[in-house]
């Protein structure tokens, strides 16, 4: 196979250049540029001719063409589709440039692909969605993850909770590695230049601080379009880094003509979207007492009956917590002015965010500056460049609800300070989460730098040279702080000792990237281009960590003030060399054909599997050119595309390895142990192969278009980071095995039902179904577990992968059934039609060996978009819908064990557990449900805590969803208003986020993560900030 | 090439206007081509070695297995009630408990044992290697004395064996004496390559003493089938004999200002209201005469008397609500930031031997060996010579040889173990006869009011290699634990 495509691709080049003698004969030659009419954009791969001849030839990336025409050429024909065609006279001109102006209706044909290559939609054999910059910045979200929720079929974007600044996790088309460690989130480009999207823990817990993810720094106001690039077809050009897919960003750039302003300014408030419920019958206490403040029963509310009670009061401390700060308050001003002259363009903007979070003490502050320009230096040779840089700064309070979820609901949590300046808190032995949040926090410093800089050399009329070096560096500094004793007499502190962590992280990513491309038109029906280029990437991040704990001082919260001081340090480095070659054919602009090929070699394989070669193929067929079609019907795409993607190893994993741990030096000694993580020196690179068909088609002059894709994508060869015993010297084995593959479907419908000068409607929709499955992890390896829940007691609950089984199993314990032949219980899957088997004390039993309790993955997704417009106001909402997908309700957990979960107010009765009991018969055992002794019968800390919380199954909830993600109100004011002044236009926006949410799960939202966007364990709602509802109100001017 | 570019113009780039770019793109691209191997190669990880020293293990699993020794004695405290939760914590109420923790922390250390073991005999530095088989012998015996069956002769294989299959606990006995055997042969012919220094915590490299220790380990372990048929007690004191003869000889380490004993940092937390190190209500009554006569001065090595003079302990299972319980104290000989954790000492090889003597029916010399015993942990602990004296003539320790019972020794080696985890060995091979000890309060129903006999097997293993791991109950009996 490869060896046949290597040919394919020699055949192309030949076949190129056997239509070059023509070129010779001709003798002088016309340039010019091709733009769209109403945006002055230039437009790509317009197809440039002399009129009544077949010399030709196609704009290039920029717009810009340049033809060799003969002697008696008399004018050029230029011819785009989607655009009127149009006939311009020569009249001995060199320069000729031509303005296009698109057909009614028509939609937006040209997208930018891989390497920021600007492609004919039509031509290609995969889709490409594209998400508009005024899309994204209607969302109002300030993380441009976030924009993209529910937006785009295939795209599934989860939010980890509303937390300033915090993460969003972006997969498409499923997860495509089986490797607990494994990065499964897609490339993210700007402006054709690479930049990190990780979610950095700083070598901390992932549960400890909210965390971002890198492309939140992206200003969203500064972004033109982004397209997905989902398939393997579309990303084989990026090649190992684009394996999941990648996210193209396009930057706003300035057009030649006037200048323009536009400045924005919004302001925002955030609230918790919802809350958990818990029950109000019972106080604070333990066996019914109400002595609950001494140890060992300080958190419980096993107490009396609150109408029992004289002056029992119950305060809603949640919502007293998120108040304490006030609401969350987003304030956004952004400017840009862009222009140019026939010869430049530019484009400068900053912009200024600043987050305060619904956690007191909490916020993120973005600034971003940006300045971009175009030169031309010759008729054909362009210079372009931008540079981005972006301050951030954020506080961050440790696992914010950590101690919320404990804080008995009859002690008012708003109560938290004392005279002293000390903490107040009920109990000597449970710290008050609002003093925690101002006192145990994370401050975050980023300083970053994006930039590129470009060159485009239209060598002839068809050979384009384009190169592109970018840089993507930043410096993430945090500094942890938990205060020890004050020194005051009574005081309860936080800790004993006091630590301050300090982490410096330094990001430097380099991606070059050469692309040459020769166009030929071999006759006016055919086409074809070349391409062949190559790009070199090197990462280097490093990271130093220093933890000194207690404090010589109290409140001096410095390194050099502490006692005990570890350090530790970590580099990582990683490059890939790749070489790759792309041949287009066009024949008519009815059916198309791409081959594509590229090879990689990767620093982290070992040396002699390093280097590995992938292709893909990809056909376009537009029906609608060959055949006629009813008139009601305007276009009718068929496509396929077939791809294999490389994917290379984690740097660092192979071989042995032995570190020193943390303890030391010690006396001062150093100790070293072996690694826990054992490499195999043998790895090879993982391949996925994909293959995807779907169809576009669009009637009724384009007020309907329909796309469809079906895809199937297997991973092969995994690396995996397997966990295994540890008796077996090593924690985790790093190997190639095991498989996984998704399948799916996309569906997408647009459709604008009215449409008159005052009116219009447009609704768009988007279906996802992603079919997930292990098809095998490795002989002698049942599973693989990822993260889970660890302070449950006993009711521990995991993420578990099994081979045959979809990624995404939670497993943990459960209710035993009952089985007259235990044989054929299933060790995995529960039969929730069996009665419960019930124990001879009248409770259910537990059952704890793990099993299945469900799978975070959706079903399907789906997200509905309704655009308005009448007259000067435009309407927009986005209903985002997920069917299915579980989530693991960690608070309840809490809840429970600490009698407020709304069910445990039954513990006053008497109830029957419906099951049967070991032999078969119905359980007719009446049993009490609380605490202490009932009827003579002693059932200790009751029901709800012997058994209820230790059993996961409990928490275990569906977590459907039907959801107002986005909400926008614009009125455009009318331009007579402000006639006398420079502005040109004036809107004010009313946009909602969360407005509405209906789901069966009974905490916070469901949108969260535990583990943040960076974790591939999703599904579980922990100790972070919940989600948000907000309302942001926007002013636009432009000049 | 040139051939082809025939295209003129004022305002345009050509390959001719443009030679020194030129010369410079094809160098640029030249370069990115050339440079490809070195430019690769790149993934030597600098954040690890790939060789590893005998010294810097050793230091290692000294510092590991002390530190494994505090985490596992968290646990076991709980059940010999030495301590008691203040919280009526699940361990003191003796329910599921697996010790993920414990279990890792232990294969880690063996682990790199089998490393400096293997390492060590290739550079013949036999010292280093003995050490290595004794260390093992007894991170080995303490984790199956949690556990029972643990993988051994199929563990530490790497990609080798991902799923070790278990060595029955028999058959780890049987290795723990050999590998100690071994051991004592290394040191004997002396002839080794590489010295041990400050590296060895325990003893700064003097091998004889690691000699000792590998004598009063074969003792212990040989001492710990004392409900098996073929328990003998003379291959017992055989092996006591060349055991520790004082209390230079113990094997301990002692922290320091800056990494102190983690029981230091149970008292400071204990002060902050992170409660711990309660002494259990049991302990407290055997000493302070409530069960007995005589006071016991070892009470002042570990707690400080409440107002008043009083002693209180807290119950077990109960938790320790309003008033004020003892606990371990900041100036104990426990839990001081300096203080050491024993891994084996003289006074406990002492009660061995008079164990094996009593069984043996030599009731002189075991009773001289409870009394030395005794002894020897006051000493250790710096009780006054008074005190001491007090203690061992009262009638109740000083019963005469005639009239020395088991219950006595466990008795007294019960206080001399404090804080180890061979007390529960102990508790379990006399199966919790002490006199007036009962159950936790809340004890976890699944045992049916009969005391925790061993440890589930970890989560880790249940998910990771489930098909090999037995199935077990906290109330089931460990091998040497039955007939």
């Amino acid at each position: 196979m490869k060896k046949t495509l290597r040919q394919l691709i020699a055949l192309g080049f030949v076949l190129f250049c056997s239509g070059l003698v023509s070129v010779m004969a001709q003798n002088r030659s016309v340039t010019g540029k091709v733009t769209d009419s109403e945006s002055g954009s230039a437009l790509p791969g317009v197809n440039v001719f002399v009129k009544g001849t077949t010399v030709g030839t196609a704009t290039n990336a920029n717009g810009n063409y340049m033809l060799s025409i003969p002697e008696n050429a008399d004018s050029l024909v230029f011819s785009y589709i989607g655009y009127n065609r149009k006939s311009v006279a020569i009249d001995g001109n060199n320069t000729i440039n031509v303005r296009l102006t698109a057909k009614v209706q028509e939609l937006n044909n040209v997208v930018v692909t891989a390497f920021g290559i600007k492609q004919q939609r039509p031509s290609l054999g995969y889709e490409v969605p594209e998400v508009s910059g005024k899309t994204v910045s209607n969302t109002k979200q300030e993380n441009v993850v976030s924009a993209l929720q529910g937006q785009i079929a295939g795209v599934q974007v989860t939010g980890s909770g509303g937390a300033p600044g915090s993460s969003s996790r972006i997969v498409i088309r499923g997860i495509n590695s089986l490797d607990p460690s494994s990065n499964n989130q897609p490339l993210f480009v700007v402006d054709g230049v690479p930049i990190d999207n990780s979610s950095n823990t700083g070598g901390i817990g992932s549960e400890d601080y909210a965390t971002t993810n890198m492309a939140a720094d992206i200003n969203p106001d500064d972004i033109a379009s982004i397209t997905v690039l989902k398939s393997g077809a579309a990303t084989a050009l990026y090649g190992i880094r684009a394996a999941n897919g990648a996210v193209i960003i396009t930057t706003k750039h300035g057009h030649s003509g006037q200048t323009k302003v536009n400045y924005s300014s919004s302001v925002g408030f955030q609230q918790v979207d919802k809350y958990p419920k818990l029950q109000k019958k019972y106080l604070a206490g333990w066996y019914g007492k109400p002595d609950y403040k001494s140890y060992p029963f300080p958190f419980h509310a096993w107490g009396p009956k609150a109408d029992t009670v004289a002056g029992a009061q119950f305060y809603n401390n949640f919502r007293n917590f998120f108040a304490q700060g006030g609401p969350g308050l987003k304030v956004n001003n952004d400017i840009n002015v862009s222009g140019g002259t026939n010869k430049t363009t530019f484009f400068v903007s900053a912009a200024r965010l600043h987050q305060r979070g619904i956690v007191p003490n909490t916020f993120w502050n973005r600034t971003n500056g940006k300045v971009a320009g175009s030169v031309t230096i010759a008729d054909n040779f362009h210079v372009n460049g931008s540079v981005n840089y972006i301050f951030t700064k954020d506080r961050n309070a440790y696992q914010p609800t950590r101690e919320l979820v404990y804080y008995p609901t009859s002690e008012d949590v708003t109560h938290y300070l004392k005279p002293d300046g000390t903490q107040y808190s009920y109990t000597p032995w449970l710290d008050n989460p609002i003093y925690a949040a101002y006192h145990h926090y994370q401050n975050g410093n980023v300083n970053r730098m994006i930039g590129n800089v470009g060159l485009n050399w239209q060598m002839t009329d068809w050979l384009d040279v384009n190169y592109k070096l970018g840089n993507d560096f930043y410096n993430d500094s945090r500094k942890a702080i938990l205060p020890g004793p004050q020194g005051i007499s009574g005081e309860i502190p936080l800790n004993a000792f006091g630590n301050v962590q300090e982490i410096s992280m330094n990001n430097k990513d380099v991606t070059s990237t050469l692309i040459i491309t020769a166009n030929k038109q071999i006759n006016k029906k055919l086409s074809t281009t070349l391409r062949v280029g190559n790009d070199v990437y090197s990462h280097k991040y490093n990271r130093l960590y220093t933890e000194g704990s207690n404090f010589a001082i109290p409140n001096f919260f410095n390194l050099s003030n502490t006692s005990t001081i570890t350090s530790s340090e970590y580099t990582l480095r990683k490059r890939v060399v790749g070489v790759y070659g792309d041949f287009k054919l066009n024949y008519d602009d009815m059916f198309y054909f791409t081959l594509t090929g590229r090879n990689d070699w990767s620093s982290t394989l070992p040396k002699n599997n390093r280097s590995f070669f992938y292709p893909s193929v990809s056909v376009g067929y537009i029906v609608s050119r060959m055949f006629k079609l009813p008139k009601f019907f305007d276009y009718a795409k068929l496509r396929a595309s077939w791809a294999k993607v490389g994917k290379d190893a984690p740097a660092y994993a192979t071989g042995i390895t032995y570190v020193a741990p943390g303890n030391f030096p010690f006396k001062g000694l150093t100790g070293v142990t072996k690694n826990d993580v054992l490499g195999d020196p043998n790895l090879k690179p993982e391949m996925t192969n994909s293959f995807e068909v779907g169809t576009d088609l669009r009637f009724l002059k384009d007020r309907v278009t329909f796309n469809f894709t079906w895809y199937n994508q297997d991973s092969k060869d995994q690396i995996l980071h397997v966990p295994v015993s540890t008796t077996t010297g090593y924690a985790t084995f790093v190997t190639n095995a095991g498989e996984i593959r998704n399948r799916g479907v996309e569906l997408s419908l647009s459709v604008r039902p009215v449409e008159t000068h005052d009116f219009s409607w447009d609704i768009s929709g988007n279906f996802t179904k992603n079919n997930n499955r292990v098809v095998s992890i490795r002989k002698g390896i049942d599973n693989i577990t990822l993260n889970g829940s660890l302070y449950t007691y006993g009711g521990a609950v995991y993420e578990q992968l099994f081979s045959g089984m979809p990624y995404g199993n939670i497993l943990g314990t459960s209710y035993k059934r009952y089985y007259k032949n235990p044989a054929n219980e299933d060790p995995l899957k529960i039969d929730k039609s069996r009665p419960l088997l019930i124990g001879p004390d009248g409770f259910p039993e537990r059952n704890l060996n793990y099993k299945i309790l469900g799978n975070v993955n959706p079903d399907w997704t789906a997200g509905i978009t309704n655009n308005f417009r009448y007259k000067n106001v435009d309407l927009s909402f986005l209903i985002d819908i997920k069917q299915g997908g579980d989530v693991v309700n960690q608070p309840a957990a809490f809840f429970a064990a600490q009698g407020t979960l709304p069910i445990t107010a039954n513990r006053d009765q008497e109830i029957v557990f419906k099951g049967v009991t070991a032999d078969g018969k119905p359980n007719t055992k009446k049993v009490w449900l609380g605490q202490g002794t009932h009827n003579g019968v002693n059932y200790g800390d009751g029901y709800y805590r012997n058994i209820y919380r230790k059993v996961g199954e409990n928490f275990v909830q569906h977590a459907s969803w039907v959801r107002l993600r986005n909400l926008t109100l614009t009125y455009h004011l009318p331009n007579k208003i402000f006639r006398a002044t420079p502005l040109s236009r004036a809107s004010v926006s009313l946009t909602g986020n969360n407005l509405l949410l209906f789901t069966p799960y009974s905490g916070f939202d469901p949108e969260s993560s535990a583990f943040g966007a960076g974790s591939n364990t999703q599904g579980f709602q922990g100790r972070g900030t919940p989600a948000v509802r907000s309302f942001t109100l926007t002013l636009n001017l432009s000049i | 090439m040139m051939n082809f570019i025939n295209c003129s113009g004022k305002n345009k780039l050509t390959m001719k206007n443009l030679k020194k770019l030129n010369v410079l793109l094809v160098g640029t691209l030249f370069m990115l081509f050339t440079a490809c191997n070195g430019f690769l190669n790149v993934n030597d990880n600098p954040n690890a070695s790939t060789t590893a020293t005998p010294a810097g293990l050793l230091t290692n699993v000294l510092y590991q297995t002390s530190q494994l020794q505090y985490s596992v004695s968290t646990v076991t405290s709980y059940y010999t009630q030495q301590l008691a939760s203040p919280s009526g914590s699940a361990v003191d109420q003796q329910r599921e408990i697996h010790m993920d923790g414990s279990w890792a922390e232990a294969y880690n250390v063996l682990t790199d044992l089998k490393d400096l073991d293997n390492i060590s005999e290739k550079k013949g530095a036999t010292d280093y290697a003995a050490i290595a088989k004794i260390m093992t012998a007894y991170n080995l015996g303490t984790a199956t004395d949690l556990w029972g069956s643990m993988p051994y002769s199929d563990a530490f294989k790497g990609a080798g064996d991902l799923t070790p299959s278990y060595d029955s606990q028999q058959q780890l006995y049987s290795d723990i004496q050999s590998l100690l055997d071994k051991a004592i042969s290394e040191i004997k012919t002396g002839k080794s390559t590489l010295s041990p220094g400050n590296d060895d915590l325990y003893y700064g490299g003097d091998m004889q003493k690691w000699l000792k220790m590998a004598y009063s380990l074969k003792a212990r372990y040989l001492n710990h089938l004392s409900k098996k048929s073929n328990y003998d007690p003379q291959a017992v004191l055989n092996n006591v004999k060349n055991g520790f003869q004082s209390n230079n000889d113990d094997a301990q380490l002692s922290y320091t200002q800056d990494k102190m004993n983690p029981w230091a940092i149970v008292v400071i937390n204990n002060s902050i209201g992170i409660l711990g190190g309660d002494l259990s209500a049991y302990l407290v009554n055997a000493m302070d005469t409530t069960y007995y006569n005589t006071f016991d001065p070892r009470l002042f090595a570990m707690t400080d008397s409440l107002a008043g003079g009083d002693f209180r302990g807290t119950v077990n299972g109960k938790g320790s609500p309003n008033v004020a319980y003892n606990t371990l104290t900041a100036d104990s000989y426990f839990a001081q930031k300096t203080s050491p954790i024993q891994i084996m000492t003289y006074s406990e090889v002492k009660f061995i031997e008079a164990e094996a003597a009593f069984r043996a029916g030599d009731k002189p010399t075991a009773y001289q060996a409870y009394l030395d015993g005794i002894k020897a942990n006051m000493d250790m602990l710096g009780v006054d010579s008074q005190a001491e004296n007090n203690y061992l003539s009262s009638p109740d320790v000083a019963v005469g040889a005639g009239n020395l019972t088991l219950s006595l020794i466990f008795k007294e080696k019960l206080v001399a173990l404090f804080l180890q985890p061979e007390a529960w060995v102990d508790a379990r091979r006399f199966d919790y006869q002490y006199k007036d000890m009962t159950v936790p309060f809340n004890q976890n129903p699944d045992l049916n009011g009969k005391y925790i006999r061993r440890i589930l097997y970890p989560n880790s293993e249940l998910s990771r290699n489930g098909n090999n791991v037995p199935n077990v109950t906290l109330g089931q009996h460990l091998w040497w634990d039955q007939q």
